[in-house]
């Protein structure tokens, strides 16, 4: 449940993200994921680059918990794998209006390092 | 041993509640990750200690920070102290009769130790931690000058005034780093704590003293032995002739003395007390350590009463006052001088 305080707070008051932490955000904003899928997720879109493992992952989750971006959506077993029970989660609100807002934080400033010719232009 | 049972004890690196939530999350996440890679190679249980070691750090780190909470929860009683401090301060004033130079030297320095400490108290709520260690740095100066200017003061006042502000230092200090500020506060409450002890306190041991009629100069010579019982302050009047007495309701209050004389001894049945039984006094210190004030019967006589505590010079005028022999003089000379000196001399507390 977000609280009161963490609603009136703005989502710009939550960055910079830390890297681990946007990439949970960035996989959660497809829908609800257990845990092993947001590190499948997060290795997939990083090309194998940012690789969370069990600590790191759960560490940033209760983190991301306990600043209300995030909330359990349940226990289920995952049909696809067919196993225990695992525990689900996903965005808050506030989540997405945060991984929204670091998105557009990291555009512009992929957008200033384009103007300086830092980086190849942008395909047309 | 399997690669499951070493992570679970790899997992003891975290925090426990930590555990308690995510343990079980934990290891399925393992159980996927070893069916998805060669828990043989060393490259797998290098990622797996290295995420292992640099999160529960992260954790363990974030859970001391309820050090933080405890801080404020500190400073909040720091303020309220503080204030309780201007008014103990205030208090002692009213308690006064008289206002000597060094007392209120003591109460402005007490008022000023107190000021700094609720000072100290905002400056740690607001995170200005480094105001907040001079404002207790400056408050623990203040407070031992006023001690040793006025060793008057309650216990209650004392342990504000040194332990919650070395307290509140080591807290500030550590565990970031040691500094030489912070050393010479704990070496200053070393040095504070001892005189602690002699909170409230009459310097123990045998003290001279005369009494008699007003404004006579006729007096009746006595001895009084202060002695500590446990935390309690114990003194027995004993007059050159006639029958001993205890101090009893001993009030020990900013500069005045107050007790009241009972015959030490109990009475046969029927007897009724005579003498000075039931007398109340009320003394005040004077500049020598000494205290004179009157007494007053329970038929309303009134008389001067002296004490002059043992090891000061004016222990040896008064018995050298008293019409004593020789040998009595130097057996009270021998037996104050010596076994109690200001300061060296444990002492007991009173009542307050």
């Amino acid at each position: 449940m977000v609280t009161k305080r963490r609603a009136g707070r703005l989502p710009e008051a939550y960055l910079p993200l830390p890297p681990a932490t946007f990439h949970i955000l960035l996989a959660l904003a497809d829908g609800e994921l257990h845990g092993y899928a947001i590190m499948k997720g997060v290795a997939a879109r990083s090309e194998g680059s940012v690789r969370l493992g069990p600590g790191t992952l759960y560490g940033s989750l209760k983190r991301l918990l306990k600043a209300g971006l995030v909330e359990e959506g349940g226990e289920r077993a995952d049909p696809e794998r067919g196993d225990e029970r695992r525990r689900y989660y996903r965005l808050t609100q506030l989540g997405l209006s945060v991984v929204r807002a670091e998105a557009r934080r990291l555009d512009a400033m992929v957008r200033a390092a384009r103007r300086k010719k830092l980086i190849g232009v942008r395909p047309a | 041993m399997s690669a499951e049972r070493i992570y679970r004890l790899l997992l003891r690196a975290y925090p426990p509640d930590f555990r308690a939530e995510y343990e079980r999350e934990m290891v399925l996440l393992f159980r996927d990750q070893c069916r998805e890679s060669d828990v043989r190679t060393i490259g797998f249980w290098a990622a797996v200690i290295w995420d292992i070691a640099r999160s529960a750090a992260a954790l363990r780190a974030e859970a001391t920070r309820t050090v933080e909470v405890i801080m404020k929860l500190a400073a909040i009683l720091t303020v309220l102290l503080g204030a309780f401090g201007i008014l103990g301060a205030m208090n002692e004033w009213g308690a006064a009769s008289q206002h000597a130079g060094t007392y209120v030297l003591a109460i402005v320095l007490g008022v000023a130790a107190s000021l700094l400490l609720l000072g100290a108290g905002v400056a740690i709520l607001r995170q200005k931690r480094q105001a907040a260690r001079l404002a207790l740095v400056a408050s623990l100066v203040c407070f031992v000058a006023a001690r040793l200017v006025f060793p008057w003061m309650s216990i209650f006042l004392q342990l504000i005034g040194f332990v919650l502000p070395v307290g509140l230092l080591i807290v500030l200090y550590w565990p970031r780093k040691s500094s030489t500020l912070g050393a010479a506060s704990i070496v200053l409450v070393g040095l504070a704590v001892p005189q602690l002890c002699r909170a409230q306190a009459l310097p123990l041991g045998r003290w001279t003293g005369s009494a008699g009629p007003m404004d006579r100069p006729a007096a009746y010579p006595f001895t009084l032995d202060v002695t500590a019982v446990g935390d309690s302050l114990q003194i027995m009047l004993h007059p050159e002739t006639g029958d001993d007495y205890r101090l009893d309701a001993i009030r020990l209050r900013g500069d005045t003395l107050g007790f009241t004389l009972l015959l030490a001894h109990a009475l046969p049945p029927g007897d009724l007390p005579g003498g000075a039984h039931g007398v109340r006094c009320m003394l005040l210190r004077q500049g020598d350590r000494s205290y004179t004030g009157t007494c007053t019967g329970p038929d309303g006589m009134r008389s001067d009463l002296r004490m002059v505590p043992p090891g000061s010079t004016q222990a040896a005028d008064t018995v050298r006052d008293l019409p004593l022999t020789a040998a009595q003089r130097q057996s009270l000379r021998s037996c104050s001088t010596p076994v109690v000196r200001q300061g060296s001399q444990g002492a007991g507390r009173t009542e307050s």
